[in-house]
């Protein structure tokens, strides 16, 4: 004998509904972050690197200059801007960013946003769970889980590393017109399925009298 | 004759645990040079307003009026991240450090130290427009959130 319950699921209740969907030709993030060769080992050098050494600056009470860190610090460094460009814009800049761990929406423009700024940046994704490790490494001060590093002297050995690890970023949508074919996608979703009853359909008839009813009334 | 006899297979059902009737995707799709008509407008958006330096944008705020209106004539359903892109006031392609500014703002009155996470929980990503209009995304709230098609198993391409 079989339970209710399972008796009650060999009735469907929904069924699977598709419903078509244009998906944008310029976000594809597949394709926007660079990809890494090796994600674990560029963890390890940005760990030993920079979040050891920023962690003994911050216990003996000192900033890194190099390192920025939060979503409006970097944000607001790479924007470009209308005043003449920094002393420090020779510099290669590298921007690491977990993004198997944030929301979507925060690091959907930031990818564009390095290739418009006037500043050389590399960006590189993490992998997945790193954003504890940044938690460990920055403690109170706000990160949004991305850090961008100056090349300057001290990390130049550094940046040589990564870069020989991560692959440019192109845009071409910003520099040239290249038409993209519709990338038409379907959507799986569900939908209730409405049985018919005996008193639904009784009650159709009565409408169609009340309407007939009224235009007789108005006429 | 008797093996064969045995081997009759068992029809397999179609509904899954949830009590959900599963229905084979389909091949092709109705409407779809509706669809294509809108990703040529906001194709040819994202190139004028990339490649111009017009701080107007009128011809590109106009393909995307365009885009708009015939997406709500035909019932046309665009992706999030599309919509995301677009300024709904001025109808704008929104791209950072021309015509959008991003920031996470965060309006807690009572700020403890000790209480960091408290804090981000509120935070809010801001997108505001050239023009004026602001897109709030209360991303502290659910850090973990994702989009119904960013669930693996419900986009699929054709």
């Amino acid at each position: 004998m079989s339970s209710v319950r399972k008796e009650e699921k060999r009735v469907a209740k929904r069924r699977q509904v598709y419903k078509p969907i244009l998906d944008n030709p310029f976000t594809n993030e597949g394709k926007l972050w660079p990809h890494v060769t090796d994600q674990n080992l560029v963890f390890q050098l940005l760990e030993e690197k920079v979040l050891k050494r920023w962690k003994l600056l911050q216990e003996v009470g000192k900033d890194d200059a190099c390192v920025t860190v939060g979503f409006n610090e970097i944000v607001g460094l790479l924007s470009p801007r209308d005043t003449e460009t920094p002393s420090d814009a020779r510099d290669e800049y590298l921007l690491f960013v977990c993004t198997k761990d944030l929301p979507s929406v925060l690091i959907s423009q930031i990818p564009i946003l390095c290739e418009i700024s006037r500043l050389t940046v590399k960006l590189v994704q993490l992998p997945r769970f790193s954003l504890a490790r940044f938690e460990d490494a920055f403690k109170d001060v706000k990160h949004n889980g991305m850090c961008l590093v100056r090349a300057d002297d001290h990390y130049k050995n550094f940046a040589r590393l990564i870069a020989d690890k991560v692959e440019s970023l192109s845009i071409p949508w910003l520099h040239s017109a290249e038409f993209q074919r519709a990338p038409v996608k379907l959507v799986a979703t569900t939908a209730p399925i409405l049985k018919k009853t005996a008193a639904s359909d009784a009650k159709k008839p009565q409408k169609q009298q009340q309407q007939q009813q009224q235009q007789q009334r108005s006429s | 004759m008797s093996g064969l006899i045995g081997k009759t297979k068992e029809k397999k059902s179609n509904i899954d645990s949830e009590g959900t009737l599963r229905i084979p995707a389909p091949k092709n799709i109705g409407n779809k040079e509706h669809y294509q008509r809108l990703n040529y407008l906001i194709q040819s958006s994202a190139f004028l307003s990339a490649q111009i330096n017009d701080t107007d944008e009128s011809l590109s705020r106009n393909y995307m009026k365009n885009m708009d209106a015939i997406r709500k004539k035909n019932q046309l359903a665009l992706s999030p991240q599309v919509k995301r892109q677009v300024c709904k006031k001025c109808h704008r392609l929104l791209v950072p450090g021309r015509n959008l500014e991003m920031r996470i703002m965060n309006n807690t009155k009572k700020i403890r130290k000790r209480d960091v996470k408290a804090i981000r929980k509120s935070d809010i990503l801001t997108y505001q427009c050239a023009c004026g209009e602001r897109k709030n995304f209360p991303i502290g709230k659910d850090p973990a959130y994702q989009l119904h098609l960013e669930k693996p198993g419900n986009l699929i391409s054709i």
